[in-house]
């Protein structure tokens, strides 16, 4: 049990590291995922953007041809904080994964390059279906879905993204004994 | 550690990659009961839950509290109202995903989810015990100690509770073959 002591200290020590660093951190990582998803949706039709409004939430509007703007809709500040806190998890849960410094470092970089994309792609999505579905049918199964997984994204995608990064390393090492079983006992099936 | 050991070999990739998806599965069938849940007003009954059980154990420690409804009354600390995200429920969900995905027998799953669960729900009491104090003590911090740091600090201690089982589970799994 030494080994899963260690990382959680590691852990620990990165999220405490993060969080100190959040007044930094989140502002740029969210212009970051702006700027991205501006690219985007500025290039679609209809022409849509996000802009940062007064007390740290967003809102994404559509330009109409008399150069007049179209509320879409608002995303507040509190929300915000919750669907990117992943940019403050997910360096702590990749750092805790033990490995040599460098390639934990090169983790915790694909780790983020990953959230980012995955970030931006799901914003992209969001705002699209929304403008779809609350004019067609707000009640959909599939739109409300995808509405919780982009609200939860702050934690579902840094653990989804924890598990294809630091599975191949803890299923090995912290789980030795049963690191990468055998297809007799995967999944807990025999072979026959 | 060798450069070897840390790194998938061609061979095990495919079985990595069906562990990833099966824990991405997971959670978005997960997620998917939650939205019959909420349609179905099931998670006011988890809310009321939560606050009755957070209340219950506030007035453990003598402290003069009570539940109305959603709401956790302490007249001498502050009041806090439980929402659906204050459930722990999705902390549970990544926590059941992890151990569904995980390579064990059904019996070591059942036990992990058996004894991880009441866990993480142990911990998202004294967090709201905790965002009690902290909204009494130091309002000013309390959005920033509800938000981000508990939410991160929760998935955290849910990956730890992770791989403590996980390490338990080859242990059991090597004595059983020894």
């Amino acid at each position: 049990m030494r080994e899963p002591a260690r990382s959680g200290l590691v852990t620990g020590l990165t999220l405490a590291v993060m969080l100190a660093a959040y007044p930094l951190v989140m502002p740029s990582y969210q212009w970051a995922v702006r700027t991205a998803a501006n690219v985007v949706l500025e290039g679609g039709y209809p022409r849509l953007h996000v802009e940062p409004i007064e007390g740290g939430g967003w809102r994404i509007f559509r330009s109409l041809p008399d150069r007049t703007e179209a509320r879409v809709f608002s995303i507040p500040a509190r929300s915000l904080a919750q669907i990117h806190l992943a940019i403050i998890l997910l360096p702590a849960l990749l750092f805790g994964v033990p490995s040599p410094l460098r390639q934990r470092i090169r983790r915790v970089g694909l780790g983020c390059a990953l959230l980012y994309g995955l970030q931006v792609g799901l914003l992209v999505i969001f705002v699209k279906a929304w403008l779809h579905y609350q004019q067609t049918d707000p009640g959909d199964l599939f739109y409300n879905w995808l509405t919780l997984l982009h609200s939860t994204l702050g934690q579902l995608g840094a653990a989804a993204i924890w598990v294809l990064l630091a599975w191949p390393i803890l299923l090995r090492t912290i789980a030795a004994g049963v690191a990468m079983p055998s297809p007799s006992t995967a999944g807990g099936r025999k072979r026959a | 550690m060798s450069r070897s050991a840390t790194r998938p070999s061609v061979a095990v990739a495919p079985i990595l990659w069906r562990y990833w998806l099966l824990f991405v599965a997971a959670l978005g069938i997960q997620l998917f009961l939650v939205l019959l849940a909420f349609q179905a007003e099931l998670d006011q009954s988890l809310n009321r839950a939560t606050a009755l059980v957070t209340a219950r154990t506030l007035a453990l420690f003598r402290l003069e509290c009570h539940a109305e409804g959603d709401l956790v009354i302490c007249p001498s600390l502050s009041n806090i109202r439980i929402i659906f995200e204050c459930t722990a429920a999705f902390p549970v969900i990544i926590f059941v995903a992890a151990v569904v995905a995980y390579p064990c027998r059904w019996r070591w799953r059942l036990a992990g989810v058996a004894a991880g669960v009441p866990a993480i729900l142990a911990v998202n009491v004294l967090r709201l015990t905790t965002l009690l104090y902290v909204d009494h003590a130091y309002p000013a911090a309390m959005e920033w100690v509800h938000l981000v740091a508990w939410q991160a600090l929760f998935v955290v201690i849910v990956v730890l509770l992770w791989t403590f089982w996980a390490a338990r589970v080859a242990r059991w799994e090597r004595n059983r073959r020894a």
